[in-house]
């Protein structure tokens, strides 16, 4: 026999758990074999060795712990709960994943599509081209491919019409829109389509090469022409063009075949190849939005997954806590939001988790640090739900990246430390510092949280913030382009500005290639101007919002977009867009106006009109301070009308110096004038005329005694003067019969209001209707060619002096139409006799 | 017998009968799941769940082992369902194997050679390392190891054999018996 099969018996000797007849064998073995001796040595020593171990002192003390657990569970398997506990945290685990899955979806951004489709449904310009008509349905029918890949054409249907929309998701705007027909499909197109690609020789000569045709997609492709009309005029156009889209692969490429299957033509046969970047953009979109929330999902199965096999009585609860609370704080940097649901779930699953954390912490006695985390989570959830709904005063808020990142972290952070929860709690052995030191972990994210502040840096507290930041502005200066665009026509303006507070401005305006300079201190206006008078200055230069009118479209901003951050200059900026919300606007002016004033109806009814402007304003501000760095504007009217300025600020709280243009004598420096801003107090209509009835106040004699000083003889006054005129012209001359005869010219300047402008001048066919009504009431007219000024109404007045009878003799309004292409103007004035139209026109050139 | 009464006793709804069963028997029920897990604070939370599981089944089974067999059953499972929640940790990124086993030096003061016996014994995989300990710790007879363990006597006398001379081999490497 083997030794070696004698172990098991030399072992089982050793350890006394032979037979008789076994150890007898053994004996008689071991006295005549030498190795068998030594590996009897051997077991024996092993066996002294291990018995030693016995001897380990073990101070036993669990008997009052094990027998209170003992009751303790005997309580909790007595109480219902205890049997759905499981179940429900593992459901509540999976919805809460679920719901940030569907619901939240932090991860990613919405498809180009869906972006498109809700611009194209919240867009103004399609709402005017609709008619106000309820949007049944929108339909994305081709991709434009341009750099970007990011302008599509949507279709736009309600029951009455289709319209086509352009939309360029860079700026998140509708570019064109036009009214289109839309074909139907017949059945079999796609077919129909596969044969007539197959007609094309380069669809064979793909085919030939081992091509194969994969899908075929049915869709529209619009087409957008412009079409000059017989009379010159220009007008859009859109075609639908029925397109069915076939892939062909071959050799691991895609090549796009777009079809016509109504007229039989292949419309264009490209390969689809992306670029590098958009690759980069796949790759980034795909781990957001699948990859993220698998490595959550596996994460909470961790974590709830491993506690049910983990002595489970003890961990469940505080895992579930845990779990909840770390979903609940994720959710709740979602919660800015205004729909109902998301609340209810930011609000729900973080109570939830409150409840459970505090169940089981009453239950349990040590180990706590899971539900007393999940408790402290929870309620950090719940906080910053309140929070969120306080502060932001539950607007429409999307999520905020920061929001996002820190949610994330929390998920990601909770994840590793249930990883390492084993090594947590070995540490626990040898070390009481291990709460203290999670207290302070905690602490610090709490403040980390605190100062990052994710639930502030929304739109509206950034906007917010950048209208305290702009109040609080002591000088600035702006570069400034403004394009008008009307009827076909352009004007384009730009300007250097300066502003020091509190009411110093100083500008530098090029238009039509002429510089002109303005200085504002006060009330007063200086103007320095090449052509003389031709530029008018109202309370404020052209184009140029003060700081007050910033602040007040800052304030009525609205439906605000977070758009990716960008560099002004070297600044890093948020980047905004946003629409004025008009009607608020309109609602604050009305309140404003004085209902006992004089011009109140007239003044409501230009308010009522501004309704119909849709103004939108993109907005970069400075991440750090807060300051507006770029401005760009687009007011449009019923899409007729646009309007765009760009404006950049720069050198905030310079020192600016800006002084009143005054020689050391404190007369006005060469080819500087003071531009007077006084406007003439109105009479209401239908009022007994001056000087009878009421007697003129100070004021208004003012402009009166300055022109009776320049003749010796008294004269008198118009008896009405529309709105917002201005003295502008007296002259004194003898009429051919002898008599003298003084005239007075009112007027009024409105390229400083350029809405107004544009408001007179928008609409054609109220142009259209005015010029016929004037032609009806026998209008002289007359053109002056030559000059290029702006479009104003005036009054004329003369006075007879000689002849008490014609003393009050006024005109009545004149419309002078300013005609920037042809550089005319057209004036037209009823009741005047040539020579005296020929005077107001020489007396407009005078001062224009 | 002293079981068959504490066991009709909690049958009867007296919880506190449990405790004599536990003053018995906890001193040697941890020292055994010591030796097994080699960390002296899981070991006490593994007895305390023994102890709980065991009054458990006191009130559910009719128990046809012999109490002590049964008990050490009981422990021995949880010793192995520790054993294997490690193993499946250790599947987890970030955690390091050498943190699996700890500091045997640092769980109990003891002499250089239980120390090296002591390390030597939880390297020997746990089917044998149960044997060892059942037999020479807490002094079973074969028969009683394979009423425990639910095997034959036969396989108890192979898994002590093989530990042992795993054990002589560890022991020596470990620089004990020096």
């Amino acid at each position: 026999m083997n030794c070696k099969d004698l172990e098991e018996l030399l072992s089982a000797y050793v350890d006394g758990e032979l037979s008789r007849t076994q150890r007898e064998f053994i004996e008689e073995h071991l006295s005549g074999c030498a190795d068998c001796r030594e590996t009897l040595a051997q077991f024996e020593a092993a066996g002294r060795q291990l018995s030693s171990l016995r001897e380990t002192q073990i101070t036993p003390d669990i008997t009052t712990t094990t027998l209170s657990k003992i009751k303790a569970t005997k309580a909790l398997s007595d109480k219902p709960y205890r049997r759905w506990l499981r179940p429900v945290t593992a459901a509540a685990a999976i919805v809460a994943v679920i719901a940030i899955l569907l619901v939240a979806q932090p991860w990613g951004r919405e498809s180009p599509e869906a972006m498109a489709a809700s611009i194209v449904r919240n867009s103004p310009e399609v709402q005017a081209a609709l008619n106000g008509e309820e949007i049944e349905e929108v339909e994305v029918t081709t991709k434009v491919v341009d750099e970007e890949n990011n302008v599509i054409m949507m279709l736009v249907r309600t029951e009455e019409r289709v319209v086509a929309a352009e939309v360029n998701l860079d700026t998140k705007k509708v570019t064109e829109i036009v009214r289109v027909e839309v074909p139907d499909f017949q059945p079999g197109d796609e077919q129909k389509a596969i044969d007539i690609a197959k007609t094309d020789p380069r669809v064979q000569e793909l085919l030939v090469r081992g091509g194969v045709i994969g899908e075929v997609h049915l869709g529209r492709s619009i087409d957008i022409r412009e079409i000059i009309g017989p009379d010159g005029t220009t007008s859009k156009e859109g075609t639908v063009i029925p397109t069915a889209l076939l892939t062909i692969e071959l050799d691991g490429k895609h090549w796009n075949v777009a079809v016509n299957p109504n007229e039989g033509t292949v419309l264009s046969i490209g390969q689809s190849q992306p670029s590098a970047a958009m690759i980069v953009v796949h790759i980034s979109r795909f781990v957001t939005r699948f990859v993220a929330p698998v490595l959550l999902f596996l994460g909470i199965l961790l974590v709830s997954g491993l506690s049910f096999g983990y002595r489970r009585a003890k961990t469940i609860a505080g895992t579930a806590a845990l779990a909840l609370g770390i979903i609940g704080l994720f959710m709740a940097l979602y919660s800015l939001s205004s729909i109902w649901w998301r609340l209810v779930l930011s609000v729900g699953i973080p109570a939830v988790g409150l409840i459970i954390g505090i169940a089981d912490l009453r239950q349990r006695d040590r180990r706590r640090w899971m539900p007393i985390t999940g408790i402290v989570l929870c309620s950090l959830a719940l906080l910053l739900v309140f929070l969120n709904a306080i502060m932001l005063n539950i607007n429409n808020v999307p999520g905020e990246n920061i929001g996002r990142v820190i949610g994330m972290a929390v998920v990601i952070a909770g994840i590793i430390a249930y990883a390492f929860k084993e090594q947590i709690m070995a540490i626990r052995i040898s070390g009481k510092w291990l709460r203290p030191a999670a207290v302070a972990v905690a602490a610090v994210a709490v403040l980390i949280i605190a100062l990052v502040q994710p639930w502030s840096v929304s739109p509206q507290s950034v906007i917010a913030k950048a209208y305290s930041a702009t109040e609080g502005l002591l000088s600035y200066r702006m570069s400034s382009t403004f394009i008008s665009t009307s009827e076909g026509r352009t004007f384009q303006q730009t300007s250097e500005c300066e502003f020091a507070a509190p009411d110093r401005w100083h500008q530098i305006l090029t238009m039509d290639g002429r510089e002109y300079e303005i200085i504002s201190v006060g009330d007063n206006i200086y103007v320095n101007d090449p052509a003389d008078g031709r530029l008018s200055v109202g309370s404020w230069s052209p184009s140029v919002p003060s700081k007050e009118e910033t602040l007040e479209i800052l304030a009525a901003l609205t439906d605000l977009k977070t758009l990716p951050d960008e560099l002004i200059g070297d600044t890093d900026c948020l980047h905004y867009s946003g629409r004025v919300d008009m009607e608020r606007r309109v609602e604050e002016i009305k309140s404003r106006l004085d209902p006992s004033d004089a011009g109140y109806e007239e003044a409501l009814k230009r308010v009522e009109e501004m309704r119909g402007i849709s103004t939108m304003v993109d907005l970069w501000i400075g991440k750090e301070d807060y300051l507006i760095r770029k401005w760009q504007q687009e007011t449009s009217l019923a899409g007729v009308v646009r309007e765009n300025s760009t404006r950049t600020y720069y050198d905030f709280n310079q020192p600016i110096t800006i002084e009143p243009p005054l020689t050391a004598e404190g007369k006005l420096s060469p080819g500087w004038r003071l531009q007077e801003t006084i406007p003439l107090p109105t009479l209401p209509a239908g009022e007994a005329p001056h000087p009878t009835s009421i007697p003129p106040s100070e004021e208004e004699i003012a402009p009166y005694l300055e022109a009776r000083r320049q003749v010796d003889f008294p004269i008198g006054m118009p008896r009405y003067i529309p709105d917002e005129m201005v003295l502008e012209n007296v002259d004194i001359m003898e009429t051919p019969t002898g008599a003298k005869m003084v005239r007075f010219l009112y007027g009024k300047k409105t390229i400083s209001q350029h809405i107004k402008l544009t408001q007179s001048r928008c609409n054609p066919q109220d142009k259209a209707e005015r010029d016929a009504a004037f032609e009806k009431a026998g209008f002289t007219e007359v053109k002056i060619k030559g000059v290029n000024g702006y479009w104003r109404q005036g009054v004329l007045c003369q006075t007879d002096i000689d002849n008490p009878s014609t003393q009050y003799w006024d005109m009545e309004q004149i419309e002078i139409w300013w005609d920037a292409g042809e550089t005319s103007y057209t004036i037209m004035a009823k009741n005047v006799t040539m020579d005296e139209l020929l005077y107001l026109a020489n007396s407009m050139l005078k001062i224009d | 017998m002293k079981e068959a009464r504490v066991i009709a006793l909690i049958r009867a709804g007296e919880a506190d009968a449990f405790a004599e069963i536990i003053e018995d028997y906890q001193a040697s029920i941890i020292r055994y799941l010591y030796r097994m897990t080699g960390d002296h604070e899981m070991a006490k939370d593994l007895a305390q769940d023994t102890f709980i599981q065991a009054y458990k089944g006191i009130l559910k089974t009719d128990a046809e082992l012999s109490f002590r067999a049964w008990l050490y059953r009981i422990a021995t499972n949880n010793a192995l369902q520790h054993h294997r929640r490690k193993k499946l940790l250790s599947f987890i990124p970030f955690t390091s194997k050498e943190q699996d086993i700890p500091d045997a030096r640092k769980q109990i003061n003891c002499p250089g050679e239980t120390f090296a016996i002591n390390e030597a014994l939880l390297k020997i995989p746990e089917e044998q390392r149960t044997c060892l300990v059942l037999h020479f710790v807490e002094g079973f007879k074969y028969r009683e190891i394979a009423e425990t363990l639910g095997c034959s006597e036969e396989a108890v006398r192979k898994r002590v054999t093989r530990g042992k001379k795993l054990f002589i081999g560890l022991y020596n490497r470990e620089g004990g018996g020096v």
